[in-house]
This record gives C-alpha cells, sequence and structure tokens, in this order.
C-alpha cells in the first residue's frame, strides 16, 4: 500500500469532526449542572472514548475492508460471544444485562454486535446474488444470522437495540431485492409477530411506554412526563435558542437520561431551530456521503457493507430524534457521536472509518 | 449460475431509494422541529423559563363500614396540614419565623422539619404540621398573597395547605379490633404489597393495619388521582390560555364502602359492660361475641381493653400509639379470635356430644356423682361439694356436674372426644375475615407425643372433658359450637363483612357459604344437648337461672375457668388469681336465631361475670327485631 495518504476522504473527516465537536461543546452544557463530581468525570471519559474512536477510525480507515470479508464469520461469532458472555457475567444496568466490565471500563457489547452483523450479513448477500429478488426461502439463511444476535440483546433486556436487528436487516434485505409476494408474507408475520411479542414479551413498562406514545390520556406518569419535557425543552429554544449553557432551566434538570437519550433537546434548547437545522444537516451530510460512496464502489461487498453502515447510523438518529420529538415511542436508543457512550463511539467511529477505507478502495478496480 | 462479485447492476440502481428514504425522514424531523419550535415556540418558551409543570397526587377518600342497619361506623374526615415545597421557597429563614408565629411551634422544631428536604426532591413538600385547626389554615391562606411583599414581616412563599383524608369513628372504642386502622405504609409494608399488588402502592400511601382496614384495604383505598399545575417562579398556580388541554389530570376513585354483619347497638351493649363502671366485668379484659345462627354473620365482636381509634387518628396519634402498644394489659389482641382459654365447662356440651354419638352414654343413664371421682389414685373433685348424687345427661349439662363428664370422658377416651371437637370447629382457625386468628388447641394422644414426647395419660382426659388441661378455645369458636348446636347440626361460617358497594353504586361482593351441608352428627344428640342447654337457664337448679328473668327464652353453660391450679390457689391473692368466666348461650330456644359466647378474664364464675353480658346482648336483640 504505497499511495496512504492519497484518495483519503478529507470531507469526511470534516463532517464527522464538525459532529463530534458539537457533541463535546453539548456534553459539557448537559452535565453542566450535575455538580464538580459528575460533570468531569462523564466529560473527560466521553473525550478518552473519542479518542480511542478516532484511533479505531484511523486504524479502520487505512486498513483493508475486504479483511473482513474474510474473517466475516469469525467476527460474528466473536460479537455473539461476547453477547453471551455478558449474559452470564454481564453487570446489570437499569434492568438490561447487556454491559461487561473489565478493568473499570465498562462496554457494551450490543455495539461491537451490531457491526459484526452487518459484516456477515454483507458477506452473505455479496456471495448471493439473486437479481430477481429473495424469496422467502434465500431469506432463510440471513434471518437466521440476524437471529441469532437478536434473541441474546432481548434476553439482555435491551429492547431498543434488538429493534436494531430487525431494522438493518430489513434495510439491507429490501435493498437487495426481495419478491413482492414475499414482502407481503413477511409484512403479515411480521405484524403477527410483533402482537405477539407485545403481549408476551414486552416488560410492562416497555408496553405502557407504547400504550402511553399511542393513547396520552391514559398516561403511566413517568414515561409521558419525559416526553412532555423533551418537547417544552426543544420548543422553547425557538429560532435561535438560549444560548450555550442557559438552557437547562427547570425542564430537563429532573430527566435522568439528559447526557444519552435527551442529548438532543439539551442542543435544542440552547441552539434553537437555526442550530437543530445545522446539525440535522450535518448528520444528512454524513449519510450521503455514505449514498455517494456506496454509488462510486465497484464491488458487492463494499456497496453492501456501506449499505448496511449507512442504515446502521441513520435508524439510530431516526429512532431517537422521533422519540424526542414525540414522533415515535420514546426506546432508549441514543444519538451516535453526540451521546455519552463510549461503545457507541467507538463502534460508530469505527464504521466511519470502514467507510473511508471503501472509499479510498474504490480507484483499485 | 455462479455470478462473479463484480456483478453490481443488481444493487446500483437501488443506493438511490436510501437517499430518498432518508431525505425524506429528515425533512419530516424538520418540519416537527419547526412546529415545535417556530409555531409553539412562544408556547414552550413561556412553560420553560417562567413556569413549570407541578404534579400533585390527589388522595382518594377511603371506603365508609357501615353496620347491618346502615349506620356509619367508620368514615373519613378531610385533615389539613401546612407544608412547605422547597423549590418554591425562596427565603427559608423569614419562612420558618412566619410559621413558627403562625403556628405556635418554636423555629428550632420546624428547622428539624426542614433539614428533610436533604433527602427528598425539592418539589416534594416538607411537612410541619398535620391536622391543623381551621383557623390555622385560614390565617395562612389568607396572609398569603399572590405577590409578596418585601418589607412585610412574614414570608409564605412554597408555604401550602394540603389536604389528606384520616379515619373518623362514630364511637372510636365501639370495635377497635374490628376495623383496625389507617397508617402510612413503612418500607416493609410496601415492599410486600409491591409485589402482591404492583401498581397499588406507593410511598406516602396510606394503609389499613389490623382488622378489616387491613384485610379489606385493597377494596377500601379506591385509587389515588393526580393533577398537573403549571406554576409560576414563585409558586403560585398559573392559568395560561392553551395551557389547560396539556395538562394531565385523572380523578380519585373513592374506596368501596363495606357493609358489616355487625350491629351497632348490640355492640355497644357488649362495650358497655366491659368500659368502666360497676358491673363485674368493668375495667377487666375479655370478649363478648353474637353470630346468627343460620347464617354465621356476626352480630357482635367486642374486645377488651378497647383503645379509642378517633384518638389514635387525631394529631397527637402518634404518642396515643406508643401508651397503648405498651400497655402491659395488652390492648392490640383482639381477644374474640385471638384470646385461646381453656373453655371450662363450656365443653362439657362437646363432651355431651360425644359421648352420645358414640353411644359410650345413653342419654337416660343416671351416674352417681358424690362431689368427686377416684381415679388413678387421686380424688378428681366437682365443684359441687357435696355431689349431685344420680345425674342424667341434661340435668348434668344444666347443673354442670363435673363427675359425669369425668366418667364420660374416660369412657371416650382422648382421640375420640377430640374427633367431636374438631367437627364443631375446634381446634382450627374458623376463617373469618380478620387477621391473625388463632386456632385454639384440642389435644389428642399423637399431638401430646409430637409435643412432648410423652403419651398421655388417662387422668388428663379427665381435665380435658370438663374443658380443663390443654384445652384452648377462642370465643368466636365458642360462639360457634353453641350456634352449631342450636341450630342442629348445619356447618356455618362466621363473617363479619356481608357485602361491598362500590363508589358508583355497585354491589361488587356478596358473602355466600362455601360449605354446605350438616356435621356429621345425629340430630337427636344435638337436641338433647341442646334441651339440657335450655334446663340450665330455665331449671332453679341450672347454673344460668338468673337468665331465666328475661322474656325471651335462653338456653347456655357456664364455664369457669381455673386460672391457677388448685392446690396453689389457697395461696393466690388478687384479682389476677380469679378464675376467667365464661358463658356460651343461644336464644330463642326453639327456632334460635342467634349464639353468643362471653369470656371475661379473671371474671370468676361464669354465671356472675359473663352471663349478665349475653343477656343484655340478646336483651337488646330482641328489643330490636
Amino acid at each position: 500500500m504505497t499511495h496512504r495518504l492519497t484518495n483519503f476522504n478529507w470531507s469526511l473527516l470534516v463532517v464527522t469532526s464538525l459532529i463530534l465537536l458539537i457533541g463535546v461543546v453539548n456534553l459539557y452544557s448537559a452535565v453542566y449542572y450535575w455538580g464538580e463530581e459528575g460533570q468531569s468525570s462523564l466529560f473527560w471519559s466521553q473525550l478518552l472514548w473519542i479518542l480511542i474512536g478516532l484511533v479505531v477510525m484511523f486504524m479502520a480507515n487505512f486498513s483493508d475492508y475486504k479483511l473482513f470479508h474474510r474473517f466475516a464469520t469469525y467476527i460474528y461469532v466473536a460479537a455473539n460471544l461476547l453477547l453471551i458472555f455478558s449474559l452470564i457475567f454481564g453487570k446489570a444496568v437499569k434492568g438490561t444485562y447487556g454491559w461487561i466490565q473489565i478493568w473499570g471500563f465498562s462496554f457494551q457489547p450490543a455495539e461491537f454486535a451490531k457491526i459484526a452483523f452487518v459484516i456477515a450479513i454483507s458477506k452473505f448477500y455479496s456471495e448471493h446474488p439473486e437479481p430477481d429478488g429473495f424469496s422467502l426461502l434465500d431469506l432463510l439463511r440471513p434471518i437466521a444470522i440476524m437471529a441469532l444476535p437478536f434473541m441474546l440483546v432481548i434476553l439482555q433486556g435491551d429492547m431498543g437495540s434488538s429493534l436494531f436487528f430487525l431494522l438493518i436487516f430489513v434495510s439491507v434485505a429490501l435493498f437487495a431485492k426481495i419478491k413482492t409476494s414475499s414482502i407481503v408474507f413477511l409484512l403479515i408475520v411480521g405484524l403477527i409477530a410483533g402482537g405477539v411479542t407485545y403481549q408476551f414479551g414486552l416488560k410492562e413498562y416497555q408496553r405502557s411506554r407504547i400504550l402511553n406514545f399511542l393513547n396520552p390520556e391514559q398516561d403511566v406518569r413517568n414515561t409521558g412526563y419525559h416526553l412532555v419535557q423533551s418537547k417544552i425543552a426543544v420548543g422553547s429554544g425557538k429560532i435561535f435558542g438560549k444560548g450555550y449553557l442557559n438552557g437547562n432551566i427547570n425542564k430537563l434538570r429532573y430527566l435522568p437520561e439528559r447526557h444519552t437519550d435527551f442529548i438532543f433537546p439539551v442542543f435544542a434548547e440552547e441552539w434553537g431551530f437555526v442550530g437543530s437545522f445545522f446539525l440535522i444537516s450535518l448528520y444528512l451530510t454524513l449519510l450521503l456521503m455514505g449514498v455517494e460512496i456506496a454509488t462510486k464502489t465497484r464491488d458487492r461487498f463494499g456497496i453492501l457493507l456501506t449499505v448496511g453502515i449507512i442504515s446502521m447510523f441513520f435508524w439510530q438518529i431516526a429512532i431517537n430524534l422521533g422519540g424526542v420529538l414525540g414522533l415515535m415511542p420514546l426506546t432508549g436508543v441514543t444519538l451516535p457521536l453526540m451521546s455519552y457512550g463510549g461503545s457507541s463511539m467507538v463502534v460508530i467511529l469505527g464504521c466511519i472509518g470502514i467507510v473511508g477505507n471503501i472509499s479510498r478502495k474504490r480507484f483499485i478496480f | 449460475m455462479k455470478l462473479t462479485h463484480e456483478y453490481t447492476s443488481d444493487l446500483e440502481p437501488r443506493i438511490k431509494y436510501i437517499a430518498i428514504l432518508m431525505v425524506s425522514f429528515l425533512l419530516v424531523v424538520v418540519v416537527r422541529l419547526y412546529y415545535l419550535q417556530i409555531l409553539r415556540g412562544d408556547h414552550y418558551r413561556f412553560f420553560s423559563t417562567e413556569n413549570s409543570i407541578k404534579e400533585s397526587k390527589i388522595p382518594a377518600v377511603r371506603g365508609v363500614v357501615f353496620d347491618k342497619d346502615g349506620r356509619i361506623l367508620v368514615e373519613s374526615r378531610p385533615a389539613f396540614d401546612v407544608v412547605a415545597i422547597p423549590q418554591y421557597v425562596l427565603e427559608s429563614r423569614k419562612v420558618l419565623s412566619t410559621l413558627s408565629r403562625y403556628l405556635k411551634i418554636p423555629v428550632e422544631t420546624l428547622e428539624a422539619s426542614w433539614e428533610k428536604r436533604k433527602n427528598q426532591p425539592s418539589y416534594q413538600p416538607v411537612i410541619f404540621k398535620k391536622d391543623v385547626s381551621r383557623d390555622e389554615i385560614a390565617l395562612i391562606l389568607t396572609r398569603k398573597g399572590a405577590w409578596y411583599n418585601e418589607e412585610g414581616p412574614d414570608d409564605l412563599r412554597g408555604v401550602e395547605v394540603v389536604v389528606h383524608f384520616e379515619r373518623s369513628y362514630s364511637n372510636g372504642e365501639l370495635a377497635p379490633h374490628v376495623f383496625g386502622y389507617v397508617k402510612e405504609i413503612d418500607g416493609d409494608n410496601l415492599k410486600e404489597y409491591s409485589e402482591l399488588y404492583p401498581g397499588r402502592y406507593s410511598i406516602g400511601d396510606r394503609i389499613g393495619i389490623n382488622g378489616l382496614e387491613k384485610v379489606w384495604d385493597l377494596d377500601l383505598r379506591g385509587y389515588d388521582g393526580y393533577e398537573q399545575h403549571v406554576v409560576n417562579a414563585v409558586g403560585k398556580e398559573v392559568d395560561f390560555e392553551g395551557v389547560a388541554e396539556h395538562l394531565e389530570q385523572r380523578p380519585t376513585i373513592a374506596g368501596n364502602s363495606l357493609y358489616l354483619t355487625i350491629d351497632e347497638d348490640i355492640q355497644a351493649v357488649a362495650q358497655s359492660f366491659f368500659a368502666k363502671g360497676d358491673s363485674p366485668s368493668s375495667g377487666k379484659s375479655g370478649a363478648a361475641v353474637m353470630i346468627d345462627v343460620e347464617t354465621g354473620g356476626v352480630l357482635a365482636m367486642y374486645s377488651s381493653p378497647a383503645y379509642d381509634l378517633n384518638a389514635l387518628a387525631d394529631a397527637g396519634g402518634g404518642d396515643y400509639w406508643l401508651s397503648v402498644a405498651a400497655d402491659r394489659k395488652n390492648y392490640l389482641i383482639n381477644r374474640a379470635i385471638q384470646g385461646a382459654y381453656p373453655p371450662a365447662s363450656t365443653y362439657k356440651v362437646v363432651t355431651a356430644i360425644a359421648g352420645l354419638s358414640e353411644k359410650v352414654v345413653k342419654l337416660d343413664e343416671q351416674i352417681y356423682c358424690s362431689g368427686a371421682y377416684f381415679f388413678g389414685g387421686r380424688p378428681y373433685r366437682c365443684w359441687r361439694e357435696g355431689g349431685h348424687g344420680y345425674i342424667s345427661l341434661k340435668d348434668a349439662i344444666s347443673q354442670s356436674c363435673d363427675v359425669y363428664f369425668y366418667i364420660v370422658g374416660k369412657r371416650l377416651g382422648v382421640d375420640r372426644l377430640a374427633k367431636y371437637a374438631k367437627l364443631l370447629g375446634l381446634g382450627s382457625r374458623t376463617g373469618i375475615s380478620l387477621p391473625d386468628e388463632r386456632s385454639g388447641l384440642i389435644p389428642t394422644s399423637d399431638w401430646k407425643i409430637g409435643r412432648f414426647n410423652v403419651p398421655w395419660q388417662e387422668g388428663e382426659t379427665l381435665s380435658v372433658a370438663v374443658g380443663q388441661s390443654y384445652n384452648l378455645v377462642t370465643p368466636l369458636q365458642n360462639a360457634l359450637v353453641a350456634a352449631q348446636i342450636a341450630n342442629g347440626g348445619k356447618a356455618i361460617e362466621p363473617h363479619i363483612v356481608d357485602h361491598v358497594i362500590s363508589s358508583n353504586g355497585e354491589k361488587i361482593y356478596q358473602w355466600a357459604p362455601q360449605k354446605k351441608g350438616r356435621m356429621d352428627i345425629p340430630k337427636d344428640v344435638l337436641d338433647a344437648v341442646k334441651e339440657g342447654m335450655v334446663g340450665a337457664v330455665a331449671s332453679p337448679s341450672g347454673t344460668a337461672h338468673r337468665l331465666s328473668k328475661y322474656k325471651f327464652s335462653v338456653g347456655g353453660k357456664t364455664g369457669t375457668a381455673q386460672v391457677v391450679a388448685l392446690e396453689a390457689n389457697a395461696n393466690c391473692r388478687g384479682d389476677k388469681c380469679r378464675d376467667h368466666a365464661w358463658f356460651i348461650c343461644f336464644a330463642p330456644t326453639d327456632k334460635p336465631k342467634v349464639a353468643a359466647a362471653v369470656l371475661v378474664e379473671h371474671g370468676g364464675f361464669g354465671a356472675s361475670a359473663s352471663a349478665p353480658i349475653a343477656g343484655a346482648m340478646l336483651e337488646k336483640y330482641f328489643e330490636k327485631l
């Protein structure tokens, strides 16, 4: 590899860094009122994770994504083993078992499992093209590939993350083309399965979140309360926001998830419509850059991997924003690159690095 | 056909759909942002800067408890507390000194309460004084103006008057053990109840403790409501246009009401006998129970000593509680179902039933009582020193001859005796819906080996046959025995709650018997025993003859339970050595309607201490018919 620095995708790095910068500055504000202790440790540890993430990003950027293709199976198996490990030995946080603690660091195997899944699924579709669309039978193997981490994550108690596997799978499968008849069939099965899961699989508070969203009058206090506070925070930003560090009066002070799920309302309150629009544009730019890279890539695996990563990124943004803005039920999904969260940060940055790598390689065919 | 992995034209054209999808969604987000931040921006800005949403819990009114004639026994009254919400208190010193003047409480006491705010969120109120008077409420609410006057002496910002409900009783000492009381939930109860009934209990709730309040708590408590207010920076509620529809509120649902089988008047009669006064039972401990012989409905259940539920519900309730709980007289025990005493001679009816049913003795068999019966080398004495002479079953009951029953008991053996006792419901809980009922004790030979690892001695059977030795019976159980003899052997289930009506008038529970049918005892046996009990009152030589003065006919059995063993009796001095006084009865004698059991601890003779209470209760019953 002689041309390390040529074909380097600078725009990707610039946009990502902009978002990171905004994220860091915003995070400081989010934890500002928590007092000395809470403030410092969270803030600095996020910086640390970003640093680690950037290192991983550069490593991924200068590696060869074809390696992932070769080692896809191993990566997939390792990720699932980590999930199982966290189920057995993990420490429980807020009712979920999704965390492993090593030497004082906690990380979530589920995040790693997402990218491992994307790699695995990309390998599958790249090796089995079906120009006429996949039938149900054809889909059995990819469904199985999805089912394993999906179930493990559900066992962990993390509904939000498990949803991801489903969404990414559907996105990539649809992208790889499914026969119309199969789509219809799957829709029906999906609805039934959704209904069954709703009745028997969900915990009470999860059910109440959905109910609460659909029918605010039947509110079960706390969940509706958070949404109301979130909307007030966002709306009160008006056009130009209240200004940096001025946003936390009363409203969000009582929300325990300010630094994670509700990081966007913190930002929106302080920077208003202008700031929010700018941030959304940055995210959209990043996503569309990914699309452009996918368009210009010459090999199947590269395209699929890019599409998979884009869909990971997109769905996370969509579900988080949708939830805090009251467009869909709150699910506890965090906003990539903005929310506090080490594992998520490292994985997302790593994925951006992979996409950067793919964009470099496209000239080598 | 194996395609090379260079083939990408199936995927390429589809990539743009992804772009379209993402752009569309983010467009929706932007539109939503426009709506929230630009269209409703002012609205939300107002909410956030100057105002906040405050939620207040609206306590539900607890259900009412009625007696069988529909008279109110237990209801709720509003009680007002003076509280302060730390979030809205701007100058705590001034507020505390203001309150100290208004409420006449020293500032140090208020400061101590104010410290508690550190362990709870600042929107949660700190309680300064509970159950304040109307005057104090008026003072605070009139002085708390919409604007704060900096130069004035008073600062009431953050101070509020909130209402909660306390129980109020028409007669606080009527039936404290039956009703139970209401208290704020503690940690252990909260944990237990949250697991059993998720979502129904939370911190700060008031729950029923003891008695019906506890057993029927889920019915009585109703559902709390809550409402959201918009409140400005000074803590005053603000009505902002367009806000009301966003505020959530849920109305309370009042608790269900219990309709008891208890008759307030009959219960009051029992109360009067045990209260301070000049009857032989005044000031003594004991219990009185009256039940309907056909249905098992409890018309009266009194336990002495009784404490005052109104005093408990008042402002000084905490101290009153401590004095009651610590008193050596054991106020808190419901002696009607938790007091287990030797039944003494009242047990003879059981022995008679057993003896006749097992045919170890005939109805007209004459047995000789000389005043003592020698067995195992020692005399078992009859209460009548000279003995009763030849006596048969009915007279033996009426005159309560001990020797007759020693002999019948010996013929039966302890296990056969126990069989009939248990058939009549002794030795096990009646299952009445009150907590902590005791099952009493009916000894058998197996039981003795299991308990003491020593075999049963025949001589002990003699004591058991006259209701002493290991026998233990609660007043309710004894009333049950009398009732089942009176109703000809029908098995009945004692209960106190007849039906429950919800807050919107629906009957949601009606008591109905679970078991049906007769006990396995021949009817003629029961009739014979019944006649013996009739004779105890009707016959001049009957031990309860003094009750024959009433216009209605009564059948009964007296009992005098030894507290101290005979030998030691001579050396024992004072009231606590006196025997417990029992009396069980039913009335009227043909087609009986009710049965009763009265026990007076250390009351002396059953006839003199307990029978008059039962008689008076019956008199009230017939007066009301």
